[in-house]
């Protein structure tokens, strides 16, 4: 068995995030290492060619495999010990514990950080009437096996669901000599971002039906057809079915975050489906913080990189006890972190996002009739992830409510 | 391919393999044929409970009695012997008003006369063992011995320890037609003829045909849900309502494995329909919250059905024709897994009478068991990834399958066919992913090591690819 | 007025066109942007070609500069002749001057 002992800060997961926060965390001279499920460090980034990564933190607008080398680059220049093709199996006692080719490894760390990413839902979770052949997929699979494989997941192609993933794999299809029928979306509006529905969608005339889902799925051993039908504002299945006949079809309804392996513990958010954190995203595990995607989905990588920060605030300043103050869900709101704010004395950010397109509004933070912050928000979109900071001296009670007004 | 046999057992689900399991005790030439290109691949089998029913339920004196009575004994020592994961924490049935007392003392009195466990529990006892479920139960029927098993390594397993004690076993071979000669009988398939002294028929619904009337089977629909393992503990054994006209009615069972079974519904149908519908799915999810407050929608992870073959008898169908060699084993609905093993003695009864069983010297009545990283420690997986470090390479995250056991998997009779046949041994992607991450590696792990090309692996069946071919 | 959606960056901002005037844009690459957009649309491509005997598939590719939308399904084919049979650096530049649009082909990633 493989035993690491004496390690300051320990990360699960090579990600964007976690590799962003090992090289930032070792330049602050902390002794750490990093352990990915994978061959190959870099995470789900690796099979995103497309650009629009890294505009924030490098200026630059990357691919996805362009970021990661960045990123991999600075890491083994630091030379930051890692693992590769590592999986976690969890706590026992205060040790973490690693299934590698090499062995079994131990960890005994001060703290820990949990960057696993998210998973996609699958057909499981939403539910479609009919039978179960191959050729339902999730994007991001299909994701993988078009980009770094190289193969093709079929020849008519529906996707469902317009997040970023389902709009930038239609776009990739469509380019690798696949035919796409059409993106059905169930709610009134798009879910990814106004660019991609320009540049993935609009560029190729894929047409997008709004308010219209997949209501049944046809085909014994691989898929033969498909029944869409429009729906209310009730999202109930209304008016005349159409079938499509089509061999494969993508669903893009949305990521989970991946926390599986510290489920037993951990205080979940059924909001966000990530753990509850405070403003350094510590868990109510001791020493132990998510970041990424596994503690909220972010709609930009660079956010989810650069909010990682905050656990080196955590680690880097002593820390008196603080009081706990909770944040509630008010009007429009869909879901925040953190759910917990420490009176620490300093100032953070609330990340949010909306329930629905909301424009010319406020969102503001009070304590019952107080305000104690707000700000104004020419357009705010489902898809994004946006920020309004607050000033933990000015928090009086024990609790805040954030929402639109 | 050699045409001659002793015994031809037809329908490779499980059924069929614990007869096949069964009679490769005696020196036969025996074969087992299947229409699919696997075993536990297609029919009731793979949509089922999974429950070792108490017997209880069956009407007393019925082959439904006595061969779930004993069929239960058997499968305590079979998940031994055979290293079938299974849980006997005893099944609860729960009787809310006083009408449904009324049938659970029904049930109680068929209980004891069919000689098997079973116990009154009031509301102080049946909430000491199952703590979360509604309290709006006024009385309970506990059958203590009763539990659940893993229904495709169980068809599995025993079609391998049939075949290791030189039973033979052919795939991708349909019955077409049963051809009664004087202490003979043909049969015709897709791949030819196969001539045998005796044909078993546990081709399940597809053996009706085979039937003098075959009227007398018709196909009843159940659907389930099932949810990830995040429940575990949720409740302790199969859960259940006071049976009806319908069966045994929907349940909330937890698998060996951890997760929740939820279903089946009973539909008496017209045809051979295995569609999911939002109809039956409410249907579920209504009844299982008549037990339990709780919401499972969010854990659940897929929806499945399955049609069984009903008899009008209301009992199975076991037995010879009165002219001829064909041994009909049909209408094997509820408790037909829980009757399985017993069914398999009892057909080697009747076979005796026709043919001479002699019983072999070097019978093997155990299997190896093979390597599963969940059942042993970490400093005894530490020491296999050593040795062979595949064992230490995950493909499977949400059931920690490494691609050390698939590639043992694929080395073993009756090998995996395609992707649903490793999931089906080896529970890859059954978890709450859904396969989006190990499909993957192990669509590598074929192509790489098995050289299997891309556009050739399968899903499901035999046309269910997930490649169509390179991209240029 | 019009209603452009900016592609330059993920904030995909609503730019406006009123007549020749172009409002509500908040950088000059959005401006320059609409401005070529209603003039001559550009795009970049990200693609993959084959790998022959390397440790991956595929390459991940893209193009320095952008090209006009509407011979984008041209470019591409010129782009899926190539085949990479040695170690390929991030950023070094695959095929030159492709259709002589003074346009390269850049790997995305470097690969052995």
């Amino acid at each position: 068995m493989v035993k690491l002992n004496d390690i300051d800060l320990t990360i699960v997961g090579g990600g964007p995030a976690g590799l962003f926060l090992a090289k930032e965390a070792k330049k602050k001279g902390l002794k750490i290492v990093m352990f990915d499920r994978e061959e190959r460090l870099g995470g789900i980034l690796k099979q995103c060619i497309h650009t629009g990564f890294g505009v924030e933190i490098y200026k630059k607008d990357l691919t996805g495999p362009e970021l990661i080398e960045e990123l991999m680059d600075e890491v083994l220049n630091l030379d930051i010990p890692y693992y590769t093709k590592s999986m976690c199996i969890g706590f026992e006692g205060d040790k973490l514990y690693f299934y590698s080719p090499k062995g079994v490894i131990e960890v005994s760390s001060k703290y820990f950080v949990f960057s696993l990413g998210a998973r996609e839902r699958a057909r499981g979770s939403i539910f479609i009437e009919g039978s179960r052949p191959s050729g339902v997929f999730t994007a991001g699979f299909a994701q993988y096996i078009t980009n770094i494989l190289g193969l093709k997941i079929g020849e008519k192609v529906a996707i469902l669901g317009s997040g970023d993933i389902g709009l930038i794999m239609a776009r990739r299809l469509t380019l690798e000599g696949m035919e796409v029928i059409g993106i059905f979306e169930i709610m009134p509006y798009y879910g990814g971002l106004p660019r991609n529905i320009r540049q993935c969608i609009e560029d190729f005339e894929i047409p997008l039906y709004l308010s219209h889902t997949v209501v049944k799925i046809e085909g014994e051993e691989r898929l033969e057809k498909i029944y869409v039908s429009q729906v209310d504002e009730n999202l109930k299945s209304v008016g005349s079915i159409k079938e499509f006949k089509v061999d494969t079809l993508l669903l893009s309804v949305g990521l989970i975050p991946e926390i599986d392996i510290l489920r037993k513990n951990l205080l979940i958010d059924n909001k966000t489906l990530g753990p509850i954190v405070n403003q350094y995203f510590l868990t109510n595990i001791p020493n132990t913080f998510v970041i990424g995607n596994s503690l909220i989905i972010f709609d930009l990588v660079d956010k989810a990189m650069k909010s990682s920060l905050v656990v080196l605030d955590y680690i880097l300043k002593e820390r008196k006890k603080a009081e706990k103050v909770k944040l509630i869900q008010g009007n429009l709101i869909r879901n925040f972190i953190p759910q917990i704010l420490e009176k620490s004395g300093e100032k953070t950010k609330i990340y949010f996002r909306v329930k629905e397109p909301i424009f010319d509004k406020e969102v503001i933070l009070r304590e019952d009739k107080k305000v104690i912050s707000n700000k104004k928000f020419k357009a705010l979109y489902p898809a994004e992830m946006r920020e309004i900071d607050i000033d933990t001296n000015l928090i009086d009670r024990n609790e805040i409510v954030i929402e639109v007004v | 391919m050699e045409k001659n046999f002793d015994v031809v057992v037809g329908g490779g689900g499980i059924v069929g393999a614990s007869i096949f399991r069964e009679l490769s005790r005696y020196e036969l030439n025996l074969l087992l044929v299947e229409k699919e290109e696997d075993i536990a691949s297609f029919g009731s089998t793979i949509a089922n409970t999974g429950i070792i029913h108490g017997g209880y339920d069956p009407i007393p004196n019925s082959l439904k009695a006595i061969l779930n009575r004993e069929g239960k004994k058997l499968w305590i020592e079979l998940t031994q012997k055979l290293n079938i994961d299974s849980e006997f924490n005893g099944v609860l049935v729960l009787a809310k008003e006083s009408d449904e007392e009324k049938i659970l003392y029904e049930l109680y009195e068929r209980g004891v006369k069919n000689n098997v466990e079973v116990k009154i529990l009031n509301k102080e006892e049946i909430k000491k063992i199952e703590p979360n479920l509604k309290e709006t139960y006024s009385l309970g029927l506990f059958s203590s011995d009763a539990g659940t098993i893993d229904p495709f390594i169980a068809t599995i397993n025993l079609v391998r320890s049939g075949f290791e004690n030189q039973g033979k076993v052919l795939f991708d071979t349909e019955i077409l037609e049963v051809i009664r000669e004087k202490e003979r009988v043909i049969l015709i398939t897709n791949s030819g003829e196969i001539k045998t002294k005796i044909f078993v028929n546990a081709c399940g619904f597809f053996g009706k045909k085979f039937l003098k009337d075959e009227n007398l089977i018709f196909p009843r629909r159940g659907e389930y849900l099932i949810t990830d393992k995040n429940l575990k503990g949720l409740i302790s054994r199969p859960i259940f309502g006071v049976p009806s006209e319908k069966g045994k009615g929907i349940s909330i069972t937890p698998t060996p494995h951890g997760n929740i079974l939820l279903g089946p519904t009973s539909h008496i149908v017209e045809n051979y329909d295995l569609n999911s519908y939002i109809k039956e799915r409410n249907e579920i999810l209504e009844k299982v919250n008549s037990f339990i407050d709780f919401d499972f929608v969010p854990y659940i992870i897929r929806d499945f059905a399955g049609v069984r073959a009903s008899s009008k008898t209301k009992d199975f169908i076991i037995g010879f024709e009165d002219t001829s060699n064909v041994l009909h084993v049909q209408g094997i609905d509820s408790p037909g897994l829980t009757a399985a093993p017993a069914i398999g003695k009892y057909v080697s009864s009747l076979i005796k009478k026709r043919i001479t069983l002699k019983e072999k010297k070097n019978f093997k009545e155990t299997l190896e068991p093979k390597i599963n990283l969940k059942k042993l420690s970490k400093e005894e997986i530490d020491m296999l990834i050593q040795k062979e470090p595949s064992f230490g390479e995950i493909v499977c995250r949400c059931e920690f399958v490494s691609k050390g056991e698939i590639l043992e998997e694929l080395k073993t009779f009756p090998y995996p066919k395609n992707i649903d046949g490793l999931k089906r041994r080896l529970r890859v992607t059954s978890g709450r992913c859904q396969g989006s991450f190990c499909t993957i590696r192990i669509l590598k792990i074929l192509n790489e090591e098995l050289k299997v090309p891309f556009e050739e692996i399968k899903k499901k069946g035999k046309e269910g690819r997930v490649i169509y071919g390179e991209i240029e | 007025m019009k209603e452009i959606t900016c592609i330059i960056c993920p904030v995909g901002c609503k730019i406006l066109v009123d007549g020749n005037k172009i409002l509500n844009y908040k950088c000059k690459r959005g401006l320059n942007y609409v401005k070529d957009e209603l003039k001559n649309p550009k795009r970049n491509i990200t693609t993959i070609v084959k790998a022959i005997n390397l440790s991956k598939r595929r390459v991940a590719v893209k193009l320095d500069k952008e090209i006009p939308k509407e011979i984008l399904f041209d470019v591409l084919k010129e782009i899926k002749k190539v085949k990479i049979d040695k170690k390929v650096k991030r950023g070094e530049v695959i095929k030159e001057n492709i259709l002589n649009l003074g346009v390269n082909l850049i790997s995305q990633e470097t690969v052995e």
